[in-house]
């Protein structure tokens, strides 16, 4: 159901939705919607709560919002702005060329040879990230960043509330709050999925609600490829058993979808496509802290390892920032001719400091690669580093290493680090990866800037 | 045409509203570069990063013609113009 706005509310909606959020946070949580869902033949009657807010085209919207002068051409947002630099984001009138992430610039300029390139600037985009959390804060208990233009929230149940007015006043208040450029599409349904479905029905600036009255509508307008998750194996995976419309995909039975991902995924999707919900918890845990990296050319080992090191850094920061160590690590490597590598290893400590995890990256390699520093081996395009297994802090003490020794030094590190700027103590083996793996796009652990 | 640039300027700033409960609505309202003088029409966004302990406010402005980004580092309240653009492709 598309909803035409009309006119501005007449009130806020804010101070009355944040009360009752918490007042119905677990009473009225959708729970109780998710439970023996098996037998489940019809769509949720529930009413709608899930909202999902997308910010389009996030980077670009930002970079048109802070220069005027960019509004309404074709702009993209690039990781350099060199030719093949690779297009992060491009703005709604550059898609209207037919620019794509993941283009290079090269490529986006040819298809539209006005298009202006602006390098990323992640710290305008965190910023407006979060003013948006802090203004939706307001408006529920339970708001959830999924990415940094993408939030979901849970409206409480408010008599004579009304989804399109919220909407409504929600878009009204980023462009008085936050910039008059920015434009949110907002999707409202009774579960996660098709709220995110909802908000991408009519980009840029829409509004959409899928309930138990319209889905079907719904789902008989889209391609099984709109729906989120069902990429190109998924979809030929639903040909497979005979599915190749969303409303046969809502039809089939779960055998027939169990067969076709022959995974659980035939379960979820049965109860997603229904409106409900799997599993109780909105928040996805952090499994995982990692960094990678595209070389400008394909380098040595002698060239890469320093940007290793980096990286390894950059990761192990982020790793201690949210109180976690790691007992295992992967490292990945495209190298230059087209082939990869990619190892990981687990160990029987928890890591958490610069040395150890870069160390335990280049045992890795030499040993399972098989050379030694010296060797040559094949230039490596791109890194990808990643720690996983976490625990909280470093785990359990151990007799062989003094850890609370380790971990003040590693304090104090990041302590001097925090006062007088990134990299200002480093080690040694970081030497030469300055102009290397510059500030990425990432947004936890984001705190606003303090006024002045 | 972007240029970017990193020379000190003269800024005139407006500071309102600033009490125990809120802080200060800042906005620049002219710059001095070089020789010329810039009226402030438009403040496209404005945003903050840390470099070690110092804040760093960043203003994205239009004056006249051209689009500025401004720099005022909190620590010494010294401002840089960091770019200059005319919104028109390089």
């Amino acid at each position: 159901m598309a909803c035409l706005i009309r006119g501005d509310s007449s009130c806020d909606q804010r101070s009355v939705l944040k009360k009752n959020s918490r007042l119905q946070a677990e009473k009225n949580s959708s729970a109780d919607e998710r439970t023996d869902l098996m037998g489940t033949q019809t769509f949720n009657q529930a009413p709608p709560r899930i909202m999902h807010i997308d910010l389009n085209s996030c980077f670009a919207s930002v970079e048109q919002q802070a220069n005027p002068l960019l509004r309404d051409k074709p702009i993209a947002v690039v990781h350099s702005d060199a030719p093949y630099g690779c297009i992060l984001a491009p703005s709604v009138q550059a898609k209207l060329w037919g620019v794509k992430t993941g283009m290079t610039l090269q490529e986006g300029r040819d298809l539209c040879p006005w298009l202006i390139a602006r390098v990323a600037d992640p710290d305008k985009y965190r910023e407006v990230h979060a003013k948006l959390a802090k203004l939706l804060d307001d408006y529920s208990d339970h708001v959830i960043p999924k990415s940094i233009d993408e939030f979901m929230m849970i409206l409480p149940s408010i008599q004579g509330s009304n989804h399109c007015m919220v909407a409504h006043e929600i878009k009204s208040h980023i462009k008085s709050e936050i910039g008059d450029y920015l434009r949110v599409s907002i999707g409202v349904s009774t579960n996660q999925i098709l709220a995110k479905l909802a908000s991408g029905l009519h980009k840029p600036d829409g509004f959409d609600v899928i309930d138990s009255h319209n889905f079907m509508d719904i789902y008989d307008s889209l391609p099984l490829q709109e729906l989120c998750g069902i990429n190109v194996r998924n979809e030929a995976r639903l040909h497979r058993v005979g599915i190749f419309t969303v409303r046969q995909f809502y039809q089939a039975d779960i055998q027939t979808l169990h067969s076709a991902f022959e995974s659980v995924l035939g379960r979820y999707w049965y109860i997603y496509l229904r409106g409900y919900e799997v599993g109780a918890d909105y928040h996805s845990p952090v499994k995982s802290f990692g960094q990678s990296y595209v070389l400008p050319r394909p380098m040595e080992i002698q060239e890469w390892r320093p940007i290793l090191a980096k990286l390894v850094a950059k990761a192990a920061r982020r790793l201690r920032a949210s109180g976690f160590s790691a007992s295992s690590i992967y490292l990945a490597l495209r190298f230059g001719d087209g082939t990869s590598w990619q190892a990981s290893h687990k160990t029987d400590n928890f890591m958490f400091d610069d040395v150890s995890l870069l160390t335990s990256a280049l045992n890795l390699y030499y040993h399972s690669v098989g050379v030694d520093y010296h060797s040559p081996v094949k230039p490596v395009k791109k890194i990808t580093f990643t720690c996983f297994d976490l625990e909280n802090d470093f785990g359990q003490l151990s007799c062989l290493r003094d850890l609370v020794k380790e971990k003040l030094l590693t304090e104090s590190q990041d302590k001097i680090n925090d006062k007088w700027g990134e990299y200002t103590l480093t080690y040694g083996s970081m030497i030469g990866s300055q102009n290397h793996v510059r500030d990425a796009i990432a947004f936890d652990n984001y705190e606003p800037g303090s006024e002045m | 045409m972007i240029q970017r640039i990193s020379e000190p300027v003269s800024v005139i700033l407006s500071s309102v509203g600033a009490n125990h409960h809120s802080p200060a609505h800042i906005r620049p309202l002219s710059l001095r570069w070089g020789h010329h003088e810039y009226s402030v029409s438009q403040v496209g966004l404005r945003h903050t990063y840390r470099d070690g302990i110092t804040r760093h406010h960043v203003f994205s402005v239009l004056g006249g013609n051209l689009f500025f980004r401004l720099n005022l580092n909190s620590d010494n309240l010294s401002w840089t113009l960091e770019e200059v653009s005319d919104g028109l492709p390089d």
